[in-house]
C-alpha cells in the first residue's frame, strides 16, 4: 500500500486497465513488460491481478455449452431454402445482398389474398372420430380427414393460445386435433384451397414465423 | 475440426474461412459444418448476453442466416471466429430488446442486498455465484467479459469485433470489474477484496 500511493495514480490505473490481457497473455511485449514491472513494484496492482486470474478461471469455467439440436439446423435450413424459392429479405437483415434472392413472395400473396377473417375455432382436445393417437414420428397414424388443407403444425411450447389464433387467422385456419404428446396440432386451413400449390405457399408463409417450429402437410393415405 | 474447450474456440481460421467462401456460393453443407462448428459456442456467448436460455437458438439462428446472407460478400479482415462472434454480439443485443432485459440490478448497493437476502445454500454454489454477480454486468460488460476470459481474445480484436475503440473495450472490462467488486472476495477465492480497484477509478 506504502507503494502504491508513491506512484502516479494514472500509472495504476494504465496497468488495471491491462490486467485482464496480461493474465491472459494477450498483450504486446512492451504492454507486458510494463505491467511486469509496475507488479513487481506495486503490491496493491500485483493482488489485483492475483484476483484477476481467479476471475478468469470462473468466467470460463461457469457455464456449460449446449449442442447443436437437429432441430435448429433444419429450422436454419429451412429458412435458407425459403429464401432462395420466394420470401422477402427479413426487415432485420436487410442490408444484405440481394443475389439469392430469386423473386418476390408471388405465390404468399396469393394465399393471404385468399385469407377470410374468420375468427379461429379451437377444438384442441377433441378425439378424431377413429380415435386414433399419433406422434410426430408416425404421420401414418394420423387421421386424415381427405381434405387438401389440413396441415400439422408444431409451436414453440411459450406460445399463446391468442398468439397461435392471429397466427392462423390468415387461413381462417381451425384447430381440429391435438395437441399430441409431441405438441403437433392438426389445423385446417379452412380458406387455403386444398391443392399442393396453395397449400404449400401457405406452409411457407406460417413456416417464417418464429414461432413454428414444424408446418408440414399431411399426406393423403397413401403418401408418405 | 471442433475444438470447443476451456478456451473457447481453437480457430483453424483457414479452414472457416474456405467453409464461409463456400457458403457464399450457396454451399448448404458447408453452413451445417460451420453451424456445428459454432453452435456451442454461440449459444454459450449469447447465453452469457442475454442471460436467456430461450433467446439462444432464436439468436444463433439469426448469426448463421445473417452469415449466410453476407458470406460473398466478406472480406476475410479478421479472423473469422471475431467476425462470427462480432454478428452474434449485436444479434443478442437486438433479442434482448426485443424480449426486454431481465431482472438486472444497477449498482453495487442492490448487489448487496442481493447477496444479503439470498439463500446461504445458493452461495455455496460458485456457478450460481457467478451467475448473480454477472447479473449486475450489463449486456455489454458481460460480452467484454465472455471474450476476453473465454475466447481469450486481444483488446485489439474485441474492438474489431464490437466495432468500437480499443480504450472502449479496456473500460468496459475494466468497470465491469469494479461492478463485480461486491463479489469479489467469494469469486476470486480472494480472502481480502485484494481485487478492489476503486482508487483508479477516474
Ligand atoms: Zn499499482
Amino acid at each position: 500500500m506504502i507503494e502504491a500511493t508513491e506512484r502516479p495514480c494514472d500509472e495504476h490505473e494504465g496497468v488495471q486497465l491491462l490486467l485482464p490481457w496480461y493474465v491472459i497473455d494477450r498483450l504486446e511485449e512492451d504492454e507486458r513488460e510494463r505491467v511486469r514491472e509496475h507488479l513487481a513494484g506495486c503490491g496493491r496492482c500485483a493482488a489485483a491481478a492475483e484476483a484477476e486470474f481467479g476471475l478468469r478461471d470462473l468466467v470460463a469455467a461457469s457455464q456449460a455449452s449446449p449442442q447443436p439440436s437437429d432441430l435448429g439446423l433444419a429450422r436454419l435450413k429451412q429458412r435458407i431454402r425459403q429464401e432462395r424459392v420466394s420470401a422477402p429479405p427479413q426487415p432485420s437483415v436487410s442490408s444484405a445482398p440481394p443475389r439469392r434472392w430469386a423473386g418476390r413472395r408471388a405465390a404468399l400473396a396469393a394465399a393471404v389474398a385468399l385469407a377470410i377473417a374468420a375468427p379461429v375455432a379451437f377444438m384442441a382436445g377433441r378425439g378424431g372420430p377413429d380415435g386414433a393417437y399419433r406422434t410426430l414420428a408416425s404421420p401414418s397414424a394420423t387421421r386424415y380427414s381427405g381434405q387438401g388443407n389440413e396441415v400439422r403444425l408444431v409451436l414453440r411450447a411459450n406460445v399463446s393460445p391468442e398468439r397461435m389464433t392471429s397466427l392462423l387467422e390468415p387461413y381462417a385456419g381451425v384447430v381440429v386435433d391435438g395437441p399430441n404428446s409431441a405438441g403437433a396440432y392438426i389445423v385446417r386451413l379452412r380458406s387455403v384451397e386444398p391443392n399442393d400449390e396453395a397449400l404449400r405457399s401457405a406452409l411457407e408463409s406460417l413456416r417464417r414465423q418464429d414461432e413454428v417450429l414444424l408446418a408440414e402437410a399431411i399426406a393423403p393415405t397413401g403418401r408418405p | 475440426m471442433t475444438a470447443v474447450g476451456e478456451t473457447g474456440l481453437r480457430d483453424d481460421e483457414t479452414a472457416d474461412w474456405a467453409l464461409i467462401r463456400r457458403i457464399g456460393d450457396g454451399d448448404e453443407a458447408a453452413l451445417e459444418r460451420l453451424y456445428k462448428r459454432y453452435y456451442a459456442i454461440l449459444c454459450r456467448f449469447v447465453l452469457r448476453i442475454t442471460r436467456r436460455p430461450e433467446c439462444c437458438e432464436e439468436v444463433v439462428n439469426d448469426v448463421m442466416y445473417i452469415v449466410w446472407q453476407k458470406a460473398a460478400a466478406t472480406t476475410p479482415l479478421s479472423r473469422a471466429s471475431t467476425w462470427i462472434l462480432g454478428i452474434a454480439h449485436k444479434r443478442a443485443l437486438k433479442a434482448i430488446e426485443r424480449h426486454g432485459r431481465d431482472s438486472i440490478a444497477v449498482n453495487d448497493r442492490e448487489a448487496l442486498e442481493l447477496a444479503a437476502t439470498d439463500d446461504m445454500t445458493d452461495l455455496v454454489s460458485t456457478t450460481s455465484l457467478a451467475e448473480k454477480a454477472f447479473a449486475l454486468l450489463t449486456p455489454e460488460q458481460r460480452a467484454v467479459m465472455e471474450l476476453v476470459y473465454y475466447h481469450g481474445l486481444p483488446y485489439q480484436d474485441i474492438a474489431v469485433a464490437l466495432e468500437c475503440p480499443e480504450n472502449t473495450v479496456k473500460t468496459r472490462m475494466f468497470h465491469a470489474r469494479k461492478r463485480l467488486r461486491v463479489f469479489w472476495p467469494e469469486l476470486t477465492g480472494q480472502v481480502v477484496a485484494a481485487g478492489d480497484a476503486q482508487e483508479v477509478d477516474a
